[in-house]
């Protein structure tokens, strides 16, 4: 079974692109993961509040002490993405891209447990960036 | 036919062809097979028709290690035994069930899941699950709102279960049982003794005893042990007159390695999008699949079987665990105390089916679920039953319970809603949260909440080898001829899922069994 099954039959709503996108699309377009994409985890933000995810953020960087910069923090959430399109900094776009990364961890179990939430590194480290912001 | 052995003259013997040695789930279905049969069956209750308390006592004991549950109301004593408190809950084992793991110690049946499948089909009628097809795709088929979490299937597959009402032994074949010409179910009859040849080879007599004052006896060609996961061990270690340590105890196993469905309720499954998750839910047509690990991730992990339920989790934060709710040692106070915890929680099945139909569709869905993990018990010889320094009424030893885990329990919970906090991750749908009982990885202790289903397995474990096993692939008794075992006591290990419908399929095996040896006796 196909994710996109799961979440069609779910929503009755059709989009034409993967779940990342799909939700993406559904989302309240005030969300601050849409200005700031890369301190706010896209899922996570649905279930926590900022408070949280800074918390989350502060002890990921108790146990990775090493990446206690937001320059460290922002290179390393950057890295690999691929290049925007158009070369434009569009929110949506790099949230998108932000996102397959995310999932992408997840495939290659590069996670952390944080808090108790069984989390990313890539989504980790957005909290630490937000926390330190 | 039925005799009330209270009514019987003191020193009666009573006779058969076979002698069953408890009226539950296995000691019923046994003698439902030989029903309208050439053979005379002697069924042995210990109780009578009906709850009693004072009958119950006889199941009093201590419990030491992680808490578990009074022993007084852990099994049931009277006819219909322990069905009476079933939750219903019917799944095949699966072939890593019987399988040697070199992870897991002790592990391997000397049956596989194949010698089981044609008796699951004949224990689907036993328990009124109206077919035995528990393939995914069969279900998928008849509700389009049966939709699989999108994980992959390499990882995570859907283990589907059927609900039986739950059927009632006791109720629905009492009167089959009493009406059988060839059954002679006595009733307030309990064994506290076994007498064997001088060789120990075969049981000559058992001793029964009541309330009464009656002190009978039974002889028969076979006799079967079939006294549930407690009580049978109990038996055969306080048939110790011949033998020391215990009828069958030649090698110090008889008791050890108990084992239970151990559930915990240590996780949740926070979804991105509103869900139904109506293929997780109890609900028409009585059935529901729950996520369980593959066998290949089960052995490159090196953890333990396990599967995971959903509840949403609203409804969960108000539902106390099963060690918090049956915790009187009266097993009709645990039931009301689950009845009206389940009412105040999700309400009544009728009110449930209400509240869907009348309920919008965004009420339906939920964000949240609590993740209930029950997970196989790895085998473990310091997890035991013994007999006390008290005694019952009648004189027999009281059973008590020594409830013991590995690290490999802790490891396996961690790992198995890891990996499903990994899957929600990867497709994208939502993400894990552990409680914080598991946050810290070299702690070995197991959550206070963590609760059994009253499963009471492995006791009197099954191998080839009477150095590893208390009864062989027949059930049979090592070492003896005429003394076989039934239900959950033979398991070699506990699997991830409910016993009794592997307890009727397995009894059924044995019933089979028997009466082949019977034909061929016949025969000579």
């Amino acid at each position: 079974m196909k994710r996109r099954t799961f979440i069609y039959t779910g929503t009755g709503i059709v989009v034409a692109t993967g779940l990342g996108v799909g939700a993406f699309l559904l989302r309240n377009p005030e969300s601050k993961w849409k200005i700031q994409p890369f301190h706010y985890p896209f899922i996570l933000s649905d279930f926590l509040n900022e408070e949280f995810l800074r918390a989350i953020g502060n002890n990921y960087l108790v146990v990775r002490p090493d990446e206690n910069s937001k320059e460290k923090l922002f290179s390393e959430i950057t890295s690999g993405l691929p290049k925007t399109q158009n070369n434009t900094n569009d929110p949506d776009e790099q949230a998108i891209k932000i996102e397959k990364k995310v999932e992408m961890d997840f495939k290659s179990e590069r996670m952390v447990l944080i808090n108790g939430w069984v989390i990313s590194e890539t989504e980790a480290r957005q909290c630490a960036l937000l926390f330190l912001s | 036919m039925h005799t009330d052995a209270r009514n019987l003259d003191n020193g009666t013997t009573l006779t058969g062809d076979i002698c069953i040695i408890g009226a539950g789930a296995a000691g019923i279905s046994i003698a439902l097979e030989f029903m309208n049969s050439n053979y005379d069956v002697v069924l042995l209750e210990g109780g009578g028709f009906e709850y009693e308390d004072r009958i119950q006592e006889l199941y009093d004991g201590k419990t030491t290690g992680q808490p578990y549950y009074p022993m007084k109301s852990s099994e049931l004593h009277y006819f219909g035994g322990t069905t009476g408190h079933w939750g219903g809950m019917c799944a095949v084992f699966d072939p890593i069930t019987f399988q040697k793991r070199d992870w897991v110690n002790d592990s391997g049946w000397p049956i596989n899941q194949d010698t089981l499948l044609p008796y699951y089909k004949r224990a689907a009628s036993n328990v009124d699950i109206d077919s035995n097809n528990f393939d995914l795709e069969f279900w998928l088929k008849q509700d389009p709102d049966f939709i699989p979490l999108p994980f992959d299937e390499q990882v995570v597959w859907n283990k589907i279960w059927k609900f039986s009402k739950p059927t009632r032994f006791g109720i629905k074949y009492r009167e089959q049982i009493v009406n059988a010409k060839n059954i002679h179910l006595y009733t307030y009859a309990n064994v506290v003794d076994i007498t064997c040849t001088e060789n120990l080879q075969n049981v000559k007599t058992v001793t029964i005893k009541n309330y009464a004052g009656k002190t009978l006896t039974a002889k028969a060609k076979y006799f079967i042990l079939a006294c549930a996961g407690i009580q049978n061990p109990r038996i055969l270690l306080a048939a110790n007159k011949q033998a020391n340590k215990g009828l069958g105890n030649e090698h110090d196993l008889v008791g050890r390695f108990f084992m239970e469905n151990a559930e915990f309720k240590s996780a949740e499954l926070w979804l991105n999008q509103k869900s139904e998750l109506n293929l997780y839910m109890n609900l028409q047509p009585r059935v529901r699949a729950e996520l369980a690990i593959m066998p290949e991730k089960q052995a490159a992990f090196k953890i333990l079987n396990g599967m995971v339920s959903f509840t949403p989790l609203d409804y969960a934060k108000q539902m106390p665990s099963y060690i918090q709710l049956w915790n009187t040692s009266d097993p009709r106070i645990n039931e009301e105390q689950t009845r009206k915890a389940m009412y105040k929680t999700a309400g009544s099945r009728i009110h449930r089916l209400f509240e869907k139909f009348k309920s919008t569709e965004s009420k339906k869905k939920h964000q949240a679920f609590q993740m209930t993990l029950r997970l196989e018990q790895s085998p473990n010889p310091l997890s035991r039953v013994t007999l006390g320094n008290q005694k019952d009424e009648l004189g027999v030893p009281q059973a008590n319970l020594n409830w013991a885990f590995t690290p490999l329990e802790k490891k396996s919970l961690r790992k198995i809603y890891e990996i499903i906090g990994q899957q929600a991750g990867e497709a994208g749908i939502g993400r894990v949260r552990l409680m914080e009982e598991l946050w810290d990885p070299s702690d070995e202790t197991l959550p206070v909440t963590t609760s059994g289903g009253w499963h009471h397995m492995g006791t009197t474990r099954m191998s080839d080898d009477p150095k590893k096993g208390v009864v062989d692939a027949d059930c049979k008794l090592h070492g003896m001829q005429n003394l076989f075992i039934a239900g959950s006591s033979c398991f070699t290990t506990g699997s991830a899922v409910n016993p009794t419908f592997t307890i009727v399929a397995l009894s059924i095996r044995l019933a089979d069994h028997v009466k082949h040896l019977l034909s061929i006796s016949n025969n000579i």
